[in-house]
């Protein structure tokens, strides 16, 4: 498992920076979205 | 060591599949409790990785959506380890939320393997809810989903 674990590991600084980047825009987004998508259910509920 | 922020919401109408939801971010767990409750599941939320296992142990989920959290990585791998070791929790299903999309797509194969579906983000609502569904049902595989 730990050898696993260690397959995680970006191999570069500038990789690690990436991967942290690309989580710190893909949670937000994810819950914008979400959020559009629930509201347009609600809508389309409520005609 | 954190607060405990565990909180837990159910419905009146009979039986609901408890979900435990564990994300750092406020506004995602909120979108995971509005979104789950609506799906008919009782949403338990917790907004930090608690390597002492009690208290999931406590809360009992039927299933845990665990985010794959970048900041917190050994913890949230950790937690992972953890609760596939561990005999009373190697059988709650487990549906990992992350956007750390090339970590874990190197990985796949294990994470199936160790029962735990894999949704990427940014996910469409309707694929986080699938999964969930799929992975309450026995005879459904752990499965990666992605956009």
């Amino acid at each position: 498992m730990d050898e696993l674990r260690s397959r995680l590991e970006p191999r570069t600084p500038e990789q690690q920076a990436h991967a942290a980047r690309m989580h710190e825009l893909r949670s937000p987004l994810t819950v914008l979205v979400g959020r559009v998508q629930l509201l347009r259910r609600h809508l389309r509920g409520g005609q | 060591m954190p607060r405990p922020s565990t909180e837990r919401s159910s419905s009146p109408n009979g039986y609901q599949p408890h979900i435990l939801a564990i994300n750092n971010d406020p506004a995602v767990l909120s979108l995971f409790r509005d979104l789950l409750q609506e799906a008919g599941y009782q949403v338990s939320t917790q907004n930090y990785i608690d390597r002492d296992l009690d208290q999931i142990k406590a809360l009992k989920p039927d299933l845990i959506v665990l985010d794959y959290m970048w900041a917190t990585e050994d913890a949230s791998w950790s937690l992972l380890q953890m609760l596939r070791m561990d005999p009373s929790t190697v059988a709650i299903p487990i549906v990992l939320c992350t956007g750390a999309v090339h970590e874990v797509k190197a990985l796949e194969e294990h994470l199936v393997s160790m029962g735990v579906t894999v949704v990427l983000k940014p996910f469409n609502i309707d694929q986080l809810v699938d999964a969930i569904r799929e992975r309450l049902t026995p005879e459904h595989p752990p499965i990666v989903a992605s956009t």
